[in-house]
């Protein structure tokens, strides 16, 4: 599982560089997500424009994601291409991760920041 | 072809326009999923019914690598046809029945906030939610599970 993070104002930007969070890498990604997140940033960003497919384990992988962050931190959503979009809207998740259309560019983050 | 796991389709003509055998492990199932998406009965699929059967083929199969099979092992038999522009889809194994031998309801959990999500049981829910004509048989020691995919938009 290939991730690559980066901090830009106080959001924590995880790229996700695989084409799949499915049943055979679900594990790795949730475990490598929580060394990730050890950077004490109150949002996690994470881009999915690699990502073509994500199946119901990879959508408990990111589940678990938003709970190891706990309450007072945020996980948020980038570059859903169009099945994995339809993934997380299928099962409601819209209504507790804040999808963005796109990718917010460095300026919006320095400023939300 | 593919490269780690043999997949032999059976070339004979009737009754399924593919039949594919391959054993019931996750990393299997993965190649059959990226093998399958590049075969015409995949690729002839309007693009948001081809994204529909990726995922609903790849919650079935991994529900038998991980629950009729477990620590098991055994192999996993899919068989598609065309029908009315979309899949007719037969999935057969060997493994543990269905607990009551009846399909899981598959009903999203009431959350109030993201801590209360729950990890795991989503996959009968999207199942139930992109198929019709759902139906599972338990006969001889072997699981089919089989539903159609249609043209149309589902969701």
């Amino acid at each position: 599982m290939n991730l690559k993070s980066e901090t830009m104002g106080n959001v924590l930007v995880v790229r996700v560089l695989e084409d799949r969070i499915d049943a055979a890498s679900a594990i790795q990604f949730k475990e490598q997500m929580r060394d990730v997140i050890q950077t004490p940033l109150a949002r996690v960003l994470l881009d999915l424009s690699q990502v073509m497919f994500l199946d119901s384990s990879g959508l408990g992988a990111v589940v678990a994601v938003m709970k190891l962050l706990g309450p007072d931190r945020k996980l948020e959503l980038a570059g859903l291409t169009p099945t994995v979009d339809k993934v997380f809207r299928l099962t409601r998740m819209d209504g507790f991760v804040t999808i963005h259309p796109q990718m917010p560019d460095a300026s919006q983050m320095r400023q939300a920041g | 072809m593919m490269q780690g796991h043999a997949i032999v389709p059976d070339l004979a003509p009737a009754p399924h326009d593919l039949r594919v055998e391959v054993p019931g492990t996750a990393e299997a199932v993965r190649d059959l999923l990226v093998w399958l998406s590049g075969q015409s009965l995949i690729t002839e699929l309007p693009t948001e019914v081809r994204g529909s059967a990726e995922l609903v083929l790849a919650e079935a199969l991994n529900n038998v690598v991980e629950h009729a099979y477990g620590p098991f092992s055994g192999e996993i038999r899919v068989m598609m046809t065309r029908k009315d522009g979309g899949l007719r889809v037969i999935i057969e194994d060997d493994g543990t029945e269905m607990p009551n031998y009846d399909i899981p309801e598959g009903k999203l959990h009431a959350a109030q906030n993201h801590t209360d999500l729950a990890e795991g049981g989503y996959g009968w829910y999207l199942i139930r939610k992109l198929t019709k004509n759902l139906s599972y048989r338990r006969f001889g020691g072997c699981n089919r599970l089989s539903f159609l995919l249609e043209p149309k938009q589902l969701n």
